[in-house]
Parts: C-alpha cells; structure tokens; sequence
C-alpha cells in the first residue's frame, strides 16, 4: 500500500513559521529533494500551503540555484491534490478536491501508485490522528522560537499520539532529522 | 566558571508535561544519573520542587524503586538545591530558599567556586534564556506528538534563541537526546 509521508522543518520548541526559522542549507535541502525523489508520486496540499508554493515554484525565475531548480522542477511535475472549498481551478498537473481530505487520503492509499507526500500544517492534526501518515520527518532547527504557528496547535489533537523512532540524522550545520513512523 | 545546564524531557511538539510521555526507562534513567555527575547544585522553581520532593527523597532512603530509580534517587537527592519561591517558609536538608531574583541569583551562583548548576524548571526558562545565563541545553525529545498543556515556552521571545547542537544520542525507547551550547 502506498504510505503517505510528511516532512517538515521546526524549531526545537515545535514552532513551524517559515518566517521565523532560517533557511535550510544545501545538505538539509538535499533531505528534503531526496525525500521528494524517492518513490512519491503525488503531493497532497492544503490550500494554503498550495498557494505558497504555487506558482512561486513552477516560475524558473525562481530558480536560484542548482537545489532550487531540482526542488522546482519536481513539484512542479508531480501530480497534485489541493484540498480547498473554494479554488477554482489549478495548474501544473493538480486536481482540486472538495471532499473530506482524510476519506481522499484514504481512498488514494489503497489506489496503485508510489508513496503520497502532504504538504499542509493546518491539516497535520486531523490526518495524523486518524492514522493517515505514515511517516514522519522532522527536521529540528537548533533555534528555539516561543511563538507563531506551532506543529500542533493547543486542542487540535483529541489524545497524544505516539510514534516510532526510526532514525536520527545529524546534519553539518546542526540541524537534525527525526525520522519516525505511525505506531502499529 | 560553572556552566549552567538546562535540562529537560520534551515532546516532539514542545509540550512539556511529563505525565504524557511514557515512563522514564533504565536507559533514560542512567542518562540522568550519569549527566549529574559534573553537577553539585540543583535549582528549581517552587512547582518543580515540589513535584520532586520529598518524593525522590523517599525513593533514596526507602530504595523503594529499581535499581535505575533508586541510583537517580540517590544522586538527585544528594546535590544541593536552591528552590525559588516567595510561599515557602522551609525546607528541610540540603536546600535553600531564595526569595530574590532568579537572575540575579543564578549570576552570582555562576561566579561562585564549584561544579555545574542544574536548572530543571519550565516557569524559569524564558527569562533565564534570554538573560544569556544558559551554557548548555539537555533536551530529551520523547517520541510523542501532544498537542495541550504547557509547553517550553508561551510566546515568543523578543529574539529567537540560536544555538549549536553538540551532541544526540538515541535511546531504545524512540527519545532522543539533543544536547545544544549557547552559540
């Protein structure tokens, strides 16, 4: 079955904000181009998220550097999903669906096909809990933040949720990965 | 000087409510056990205290838990402490109360001769991060995902902490130790 993979930078205290965390540097975007690369066949967006990326990501003018033209090109290829009531329409290879993301997530598992990446913090609580995601990155930024949007916001999740350690990687610049995975 | 270490048991999410995590194992105990070694002052705040005396106290006289615990015990009771409270009005053995400024305190405590100082109190950390005053930090990442209760910290700090990451080490259990300097 097709496992379904997050991957995500954080700070120490579990404060997600991009804006408030520093960039990654080539051997942690390496991670994530890897992670991308290695058998996912879809990403799976939340609408926000998806605007983020999009179409920031499919404009070559953005492509500063060799990571970047790897990150770019490949989302930009991949086939997408955005969750969202209310989009339109979507380029670049994507598909909106309206209906209830974790029946989607579900029903796309059991579907042929290579691994699902998501792409969301909003919907990080409801699909974990109910037991979609498989695997997790996190990757651990050695800053500590105190504030703004957090992995879990308070009461999102209904119980705690325990996971299995599966590796640890260090990184030269000291960011670390913690790869886990959905307890059975 | 002494270095001030600020150690604690956090979810991947930065929760800190310890009744959530799974219980400490042999392995994480001896972590504990053997991190207390350059360590000759504890400090706590006045919550933190209590939820650590007289309970570990009783596990070191009584050796009323495994031989993980009842070392832990031993040593954990063993240190000098210094609990910060303004409520308190005594305590038996080898702690002190301090009514005055955390900061104040601890800068002066760093001056003093001795080994490493040990700070182990979530109330505390905001302020004594900012202060500078933390040399090293001992987080242990359980492997849980908690989402409610209290966390390391509450809101932000006027300037991200930025730290170097010095050592990690995995245990059986999924928790993974991270121990980070001031940078």
């Amino acid at each position: 079955m097709r496992k379904v993979i997050l991957a995500i930078n954080m700070s120490i205290d579990g404060c997600i904000g991009h804006m408030s965390l520093p960039a990654p540097d080539e051997e942690v975007g390496g991670y994530f181009n890897d992670l991308m690369h290695q058998d996912v066949d879809l990403i799976a967006y939340g609408r926000k998220m998806y605007e983020i990326m999009f179409p920031y990501w499919a404009d070559e003018a953005n492509w500063n550097d060799e990571l970047d033209t790897e990150f770019g090109q490949r989302i930009t290829d991949l086939d997408k999903i955005v969750f969202s009531r209310t989009l339109d329409s979507a380029e670049y290879n994507t598909r909106i669906v309206s209906t209830d993301p974790v029946e989607e997530l579900l029903k796309l598992k059991q579907a042929p096909g290579k691994n699902i990446y998501v792409g969301t913090v909003s919907m990080i609580p409801q699909l974990a809990q109910a037991g979609v995601i498989d695997e997790y990155h996190f990757v651990v930024v050695p800053v500590v933040v105190g504030g703004g949007p957090r992995l879990v916001e308070d009461g999102t999740l209904a119980e705690k949720l325990d996971l299995e350690l599966v590796a640890a990687r260090t990184f030269k610049s000291g960011w670390i990965a913690l790869h886990y995975k959905k307890r059975a | 000087m002494r270095k001030i270490i600020y150690a604690i048991n956090i979810s991947i999410d930065g929760c800190v409510d310890h009744t959530r995590f799974t219980k400490a194992d042999e392995e994480l105990f001896d972590y504990f056990t053997t991190n207390m070694q350059d360590i000759d002052l504890g400090v706590y705040g006045r919550k933190m205290y209590e939820l650590m005396f007289p309970y570990w106290a009783d596990v070191a006289k009584n050796r009323s838990g495994t031989k993980w615990e009842n070392e832990f015990a031993q040593t954990i009771t063993g240190v000098d402490k210094v609990v910060f409270s303004r409520s308190l009005d005594s305590i038996e053995g080898n702690t002190r109360i301090v009514r005055t400024d955390p900061v104040q305190e601890l800068l002066k405590l760093k001056q003093a001769p001795g080994k490493n100082i040990s700070v182990d109190t979530v109330s505390l950390f905001a302020q004594i991060a900012q202060a500078g005053l933390i040399d090293e930090y001992h987080f242990v990442v359980h492997p849980v995902i908690v989402g409610q209760g209290t966390r390391l910290l509450d809101g932000s700090l006027p300037e991200r902490l930025q730290l170097k990451l010095a050592d990690s080490k995995v245990f059986k259990s999924g928790c993974v130790a991270l121990k980070y300097v001031k940078s």
